[in-house]
């Protein structure tokens, strides 16, 4: 039923906040691509389905198309639009993640958090391996909003929140439930979709590293160490933090800079939540 | 004319009760009498017992009464106010009045309101079914008399509306002439025929369900557009009404199918809109026959439509198999569209634009035939993706193709840029209007060499403006546009003014750039004679450097300007020669003194042999003629040693000075 479920996504929807925005844009007399794209690139459910669209085999562009800044060149403004005001998914999927008790406003600053969080340390030591795993970061929840459907499908919300209370693993709750983890359902679907390899295969494995081929690890690696810090339960609380430079520190990272980055990370949403 | 032959007793009933079937009886018994109920259930199937008047009243408005029989009480003159009443209500309400007394009075009553029947009590069946008949025959007449005014309107409404009648299996059984036309249909063709044989594949499912709903379950009419198959495979959509039809049981005998026939040609274009919108997402192919209003033009308007309906008919046939759009949409003038979902052309992984190009090759390579004549179409292809205004981009886009020339593009955006530019030529309309009225229409002048004596002997007037920023915007960005909005002639005006000016701070001769458009404007040309005549001394120095034109109305208009002004001194010098639109022929009624040879041939003169042997050319001529040559565009030394070699009178460019305000 699982795999039923993620066949029959064609488009993921846009969250609300990002719809608002839409609207607005629509409105405006002046349609700068600049815009459009600060306005979706905010919003990882949006994201994942344009570059899913721009790289059908329809249009057969040359090369992979890997940024959202270039899919909305290639597709056009009001294409771009399209999709992002697109309601087919709508019934199937909604947008907020009632099973992990999160609504979508939480999950878009979760998902920002996370892409902030890895921009701040992996700059520190790979400004190519940055670029390289921005979109990664913030896509790699999107998997959750099925993993909800099912959840709630099956009837099983309580017991599900309770287990996601009471258990620090994520993914080890979500593989008891649904015999599958948010890393996998969102690489299943990205493959589907026919979206570049290396964003499929840095995702893929977040959630079993011990399974991760070497060429990955170091990836999957920081993927998972940005997850479990700003995972939807409590990011960036006291435990998470220490859980992720537990898990860094394994790993064999320089934890001076994920700690660098952390407290960055703290002094912005402090003056973002004094504003 | 009616029951001429005596019937039997019992045929009567026998007719009374097939026609009784369809309607309901009051019965009035005011004092009750078995004898008299019992007969009238032998004749009427529905009866509706009253115990009195007032009894009578309420069961009336609860039930459709056609014919009311009223046994009158001993005291029948509330009877008969009743009976009033009632009739007041329903005019064609058929009333039988039974009545134990033999009294006058009653009959007068009777006569005085238009009773249909009397009977006096006790009587026979024989009676009963006697007077019953005759009612019955009144009601058929009466019958009739409403059915001819329903179909007087009926016939109002066939001549307009295409319409069609089903039984309850959807058997067609009935059709008329408009609907035959549209379908292509004849009536023998399609009566009897189901329903189901105009059904168009496209329509969705939830379409028949919804329709068969509304009509069959809840006995209502249903609206909505449907696509309809022709007889021959052509699609057409049309604004539907079906309406249940009942019995007076409200039990449904037939479905009326309307649909207004005048909608079916504008269809197209709204059937493809809404289908735009209730898509997610669509592909929209835009194509437009190349040159169809010469087709226009050589054929007549018969034989122009059947090139775009037979062309409509073959385009599915020019797809490419792999993927079969199933509907042409008809959008006049040679344009036809496209559309199928996004979702299903993407499952196929086809390349859109291979298929497509495939599309546009296989028209290019077709002749299409008939009457014994032969069309070989090309067509313009433009193609959009998406949702939120779709149309608007492919249509923009097909502008674009047929501007470009191209066969294909992929329209997406286009309306933005189109929008963007009109927003833009507005802009610079403004920015027009404003400069003249500031003065900030201004003329900057570039030098004029003689290659042999190395002096600058000329200059060339070229107009500028100066916008509210102070920025220097060349013609090429202003001139076109404020063709739109009428203020070409006042910058033209302008340029004249400040050009004749500058002939006080110099001593050379003075280039102005006037084009054919300009000369036919009489007050430009007064304009011109105007500033001739003020400037009498000094008309000797100035050179009008002609623009042509492929547009020339009436060419001895420019004649006599041409040699109106030669009589004052005016050089005339004939601008960019050795391309667009200028030839010899053309060249000497112009009767010129000066040639400028076009900056294009002079800036490749280096490296282009063909450019070089152009104008050697075009030099040898001039001389023969007795005719100067100036080269513009000349850039660096290496153009102006070539030009001295071939021997070109003056040379004007970058080499030797750039357009400056004197």
């Amino acid at each position: 039923m699982n795999e039923l479920l993620y066949e029959k996504i064609d488009a993921l929807p846009p969250l609300p906040r990002t719809l608002l925005e839409l609207e607005e844009f629509k409105r405006s007399s002046d349609k700068e691509p600049e815009t459009l794209l600060e306005i979706i690139n905010h919003d990882p459910l949006i994201v994942a389905t344009i570059l899913k669209i721009a790289n059908s085999a329809m249009f057969g562009f040359k090369s992979h198309v890997e940024t959202v800044s270039r899919a909305i060149h290639l597709l056009g403004i009001n294409f771009t639009l399209s999709i992002a005001f697109s309601t087919s998914i709508k019934n199937t999927i909604k947008t907020d993640l009632v099973a992990y008790d999160v609504n979508s406003d939480a999950f878009f600053e979760i998902t920002s958090m996370s892409s902030a969080l890895l921009l701040n340390w992996v700059s520190q030591f790979d400004t190519e391996l940055k670029d390289e795993l921005l979109l990664p970061a913030f896509l790699q929840e999107t998997g959750k909003f099925l993993i909800s459907e099912i959840i709630m499908e099956q009837n099983k919300k309580e017991s599900f929140s309770h287990d996601l209370h009471t258990n620090d693993d994520i993914a080890n709750v979500e593989k008891k439930y649904v015999n599958t983890t948010t890393s996998e359902i969102t690489a299943s679907i990205f493959k589907k979709w026919n979206l570049h390899e290396k964003l499929i295969n840095s995702i893929e494995y977040v959630d079993k590293i011990e399974s991760c081929p070497n060429n990955y690890l170091v990836s999957t690696q920081i993927l998972n160490i940005v997850k479990t810090i700003c995972n939807i339960e409590n990011p960036l609380s006291p435990k998470s933090i220490q859980q992720g430079l537990e898990k860094a520190k394994s790993f064999g990272f320089n934890t001076l800079h994920l700690e660098n980055a952390i407290q960055e990370i703290q002094k912005k949403l402090a003056l973002h939540k004094s504003t | 004319m009616y029951q001429k032959k005596v019937l039997s007793v019992s045929k009567k009933i026998d007719a009374i009760k097939e026609f009784s079937n369809n309607f309901t009886v009051l019965y009035v018994q005011n004092k009750p009498d078995k004898t008299i109920l019992d007969k009238l259930e032998t004749l009427f199937a529905h009866i509706v017992v009253a115990e009195n008047e007032k009894d009578a009243i309420k069961e009336f408005l609860k039930h459709d009464i056609s014919i009311m029989i009223v046994n009158l009480p001993n005291e029948a003159s509330n009877a008969f106010s009743t009976i009033k009443k009632l009739k007041s209500l329903k005019h064609n309400l058929f009333i039988l009045v039974l009545s134990s007394q033999e009294d006058t009075n009653i009959l007068l009553h009777c006569i005085e309101h238009n009773i249909d029947g009397y009977i006096h009590t006790p009587f026979t069946l024989e009676v009963l079914t006697k007077e019953i008949l005759k009612i019955i025959n009144k009601y058929k007449l009466e019958l009739k008399k409403y059915q001819s005014y329903a179909n007087q309107y009926l016939k109002l409404f066939e001549k307009r509306n295409m319409i069609s009648k089903t039984d309850l299996n959807g058997t067609i059984t009935y059709v008329n002439d408009i609907f035959c036309k549209i379908s292509g249909y004849s009536k023998k063709e399609i009566l009897g025929k189901n329903h189901n044989i105009l059904k168009h594949d496209d329509n969705p499912i939830e379409l028949y369900k919804n329709l068969w709903d509304t009509i069959k379950v809840k006995k209502k009419p249903w609206k909505g557009l449907v696509k309809n198959r022709s007889k021959f495979d052509t699609t057409y959509a049309v604004e539907t009404i079906i309406t249940p039809i009942k019995n007076l049981d409200g039990e449904i005998i037939d479905f009326v199918a309307m649909r207004d026939s005048l909608d079916t040609s504008i269809d197209d274009k709204r059937y493809l809109l809404d289908r735009i919108e209730k898509n997610d997402f669509s592909i929209l192919v835009m194509m437009q026959i190349d040159e169809f209003e010469l087709l226009d033009k050589f054929y007549n308007p018969l034989t122009v439509n059947q090139v775009e309906r037979n062309f409509a008919y073959n385009l599915i046939s020019y797809l490419p198999t792999t993927y079969t759009f199933d509907y042409i949409y008809t959008l006049g003038d040679g344009k036809f569209a496209l559309l199928t979902d996004f979702q299903s052309f993407e499952a196929t992984q086809l390349n859109i634009e291979t298929y497509l190009n495939e599309f546009v090759n296989n028209v290019k390579n077709s002749t299409l035939r008939f009457d014994d004549l032969e069309f070989d179409l090309n067509i313009s292809v433009s193609y959009a993706i998406g949702h939120y205004m779709l149309y608007e981009d492919a249509k923009a886009g097909l502008e674009h193709t047929m501007e470009k020339k191209n066969q294909l593009s992929f329209s997406n955006d286009l309306s933005i840029s189109v929008s963007q530019e009109a927003k833009n030529n507005l802009n610079m309309i403004k920015t027009v209007k404003i400069a003249l009225e500031n003065y900030n229409i201004v003329s900057y002048f570039q030098p004029i060499f003689n290659n042999q004596s190395q002096m600058i002997e000329k200059y060339e007037s070229l107009v500028r403006l100066i916008d509210e920023k102070g920025d220097i915007i060349s013609p090429f960005e202003f001139l076109h546009i404020s063709k739109k909005g009428n203020y070409y002639t006042k910058i033209t005006e302008r340029v004249l003014e400040n050009s004749f000016k500058i002939l006080h701070k110099i001593n050379t001769e003075l280039s102005i750039n006037i084009s054919v458009t300009d000369i036919e404007k009489t007050h430009t040309r007064e304009k011109i004679y105007w500033l001739l005549e003020e400037y009498k001394k000094d008309s000797h120095r100035i050179v009008f450097e002609l623009l042509e034109d492929e547009n020339v109305n009436d060419f001895t208009v420019i004649k006599d300007f041409i040699r109106h002004v030669k009589q004052r001194g005016v050089k005339i010098a004939i601008d960019d020669f050795g391309s667009g639109y200028s030839n010899f022929e053309r060249l000497l009624e112009f009767e010129p003194d000066i040639l400028k040879i076009d900056g294009s041939l002079i800036r490749n003169i280096v490296h282009d042999a063909y450019s070089k042997s152009i104008v050697e050319t075009i030099v040898l001529f001039a001389k023969t003629q007795n005719i100067k040559t100036i080269a513009e565009y000349v850039e660096n030394e290496h153009i102006f040693n070539i030009l001295n070699e071939l021997g070109v009178d003056y040379s004007q460019g970058y080499y030797f000075g750039k357009p400056e305000a004197l």
